[in-house]
């Protein structure tokens, strides 16, 4: 065995963050807004983690939960106001 | 360099996808749990309120579409404030509809209105309706008494509305909440 050469390095297979897609269905989810703000958290940890971690996939989702997420913040905002202040 | 290119493009294209996606599903629950959408069917609240034509009376291309909040907890019904709700059954008999009316609320329950010339008071003071156009006024008097727990409606546009003055009041249980804003066509936009 001694001697012997190295392993060859396979590359990590890639996988998607489920944080990413928790991310999107979060912003889909909306919750008047509740799931909209938690899915900016976990989007905002999703995006670092992948950053970090280059065989995590799922930038695309995570991006797009979090303007579904900004989107859903804005309507959440106009349902608040309209509600308590009608 | 070209592959990455093409796998560029087809991420940017799947999250505009997804980003459609998710946004329709937020604006189906907004309008199914959040607020009410009504389209605006009759001219009885012209000016304020556009029917399409070629509806009679109707001043839009497009019928107006307000919105309603599901829950408003600090609302109270106010004079002048512009309201949806469910018609008695009175309604159908004298209007020859009934069904989901917007109109103006200038009767508070107990509140005695008249009319006379098509110019209202509410308990013996002339009601001052800075909404009304002079040319939308009607020549009707009369006078009604709000039963308590009711309150009485009329139209912007006095001629074109069958309201409280022709079928009564109505109960506090038939309002489905206040109109707070236009939200269709684009350009009549906004908070009423």
């Amino acid at each position: 065995m001694t001697g012997s050469s190295p392993r060859p390095q396979l590359p990590l297979p890639s996988q998607v963050d489920r944080l990413a897609i928790l991310t999107f269905v979060l912003a889909v989810l909306w919750l008047f807004g509740i799931g909209s703000l938690l899915a900016l958290y976990v989007g905002r940890r999703s995006l670092r983690r992948m950053r970090l971690q280059e065989e995590l996939r799922g930038r695309t989702v995570a991006w797009a939960g979090v303007a579904v997420a900004v989107f859903g913040i804005a309507l959440g905002g106009l349902w608040l106001g309209f509600s308590l202040t009608a | 360099m070209k592959r990455a290119a093409v796998t560029r493009g087809f991420r940017v294209v799947a999250g505009v996808l997804l980003f459609l996606v998710g946004t329709a599903g937020v604006i189906t629950q907004f309008g199914h749990f959040a607020m009410h959408l009504y389209r605006v069917p009759s001219s009885s609240m012209e000016p304020t309120l556009h029917c399409a034509r070629p509806g009679v009376g109707c001043e839009g291309d497009t019928a107006d579409w307000v919105l309603v909040p599901r829950f408003a907890p600090f609302w109270t019904p106010s004079r002048a404030d512009i309201v949806i709700f469910r018609t008695p059954p009175e309604t159908a008999v004298k209007c020859g509809e009934g069904g989901t009316f917007v109109k103006r609320l200038i009767g508070l329950p107990g509140d005695t209105v008249s009319e006379r010339d098509g110019y209202i008071s509410v308990n013996g003071r002339p009601l001052k309706e800075p909404y009304m156009k002079r040319s939308r006024r009607d020549t009707l008097s009369g006078t009604w008494h709000v039963p308590k727990g009711e309150y009485f409606f009329v139209g912007d546009n006095r001629a074109q509305s069958c309201a409280s003055r022709v079928w009564g009041s109505v109960p506090r249980h038939n309002l489905l909440g206040p109109v707070v804003a236009s939200w269709s066509p684009l350009s009549r936009k906004g908070p009423l």
